[in-house]
């Protein structure tokens, strides 16, 4: 039984059981002892908040006005061996928001990986019927955005509110 | 066995979780499914078919595979109206449940040091062994238990706030 083992052997099939790499059999065995054990599911539900949240430990991320704003935490690089670039993936491609503005603002550096995933995150949006706009980029980024041509498609604002409004424009 | 109302909620909430985690969560049928197996379950009950009530979870979990399995195949045998409508596959990770509240779970993690972050992610993220974890960080068991309940413990609070959420709704 999983609350009879010790500690840390119950956190590590609590953390298979997040990521979905348990076998079947044990899946079966963990939900049928959790539906029976309060304490168990607590900590796998205390567990799962911790998980998520170290995926999306550089973004932040809010609701404003119906669109979700996503903003780095601290000074981010949008780089080929960046982890902000694989957060930045998982928060537009993997959720189901559709409308998203991305703050720029402490975005220090970004090289042909992370305009290819600004990219990537725009198409995605767009096919499925929402939109994503930018805000606040720093003069060398904007510059660099100008450059590529990345400003003309994708909107960029100096402004929270009024990126939030051009939404519904 | 406890039936009181506190009770019934709680194994609605943990069989909710059951569900999503197998059915996904854009699925539009969860709290459907979740009723069934509560209702058949209750059913069992009173009829005196649950041969061992303390360890009734086992019993509870039979029931609500067997819904989402009849569920599955009558999914796959009436082909939908509407095109648009998802079809039930492998699930995607109840995490989807974690988005409705990411504005309370006020990234916990902020004030961690990067390496207990990094052990985190190993431990959650990437599905590593402890003695793994351990070996590549010159941790002992207790250094490694310290790290992991004492960022929990942040999360704690999260929960708590979620069951109030929940019980409110």
């Amino acid at each position: 039984m999983v609350c009879k083992k010790e500690p840390i052997e119950r956190e590590q099939v609590i953390a298979r059981y997040i990521s979905r790499s348990l076998d079947s059999e044990a899946v079966e065995e963990f939900e049928g002892h959790y539906l029976g054990c309060d304490e168990c599911f607590e900590e796998m539900r205390v567990s799962e908040l911790l998980a998520a949240d170290l995926k999306t430990s550089t973004l932040t991320w809010k609701q404003s006005g119906g669109v979700s704003v996503l903003r780095f935490k601290a000074n981010a690089e949008l780089t080929h061996s960046a982890q902000e670039l694989d957060h930045l993936r998982k928060e537009v491609l993997e959720q189901s928001d559709s409308r998203v503005i991305i703050d720029l603002s402490r975005v220090t550096r970004i090289d042909s990986a992370g305009l290819g995933q600004l990219m990537s995150c725009y198409s995605h949006l767009v096919k499925n019927r929402g939109a994503m706009k930018m805000l606040n980029p720093a003069p060398e980024i904007k510059k660099l955005l100008d450059m590529t041509g990345l400003s003309t498609l994708i909107e960029t604002y100096q402004d929270e509110s009024e990126a939030v409004k051009s939404f519904n424009n | 066995m406890d039936l009181t109302e506190p009770s019934i909620d709680r194994l609605r909430l943990k069989l909710r979780y059951k569900v999503l985690y197998h059915v996904g969560h854009n699925c539009a049928d969860v709290d459907d499914l979740v009723q069934e197996s509560l209702a058949r379950f209750f059913r069992a009950e009173q009829r005196n078919q649950i041969r061992n009530t303390e360890e009734f979870g086992a019993f509870l979990n039979g029931v609500c595979r067997n819904v989402i399995l009849e569920y599955r195949r009558r999914v796959r045998r009436e082909p939908s109206i509407d095109p648009d409508m998802p079809i039930p596959d492998a699930g995607v990770r109840p995490e989807a449940d974690i988005l409705e509240m990411r504005d309370s779970i006020d990234h916990g993690l902020n004030e961690l040091a990067e390496r207990d972050r990094l052990i985190l992610r190993a431990l959650y993220l990437d599905g590593r062994e402890k003695e793994d974890i351990c070996k590549q960080w010159g941790m002992s068991d207790a250094q490694f238990r310290v790290v992991l309940f004492r960022a929990k413990e942040r999360f704690r609070r999260v929960y708590g706030m979620e069951m109030k959420r929940t019980t409110a709704s």
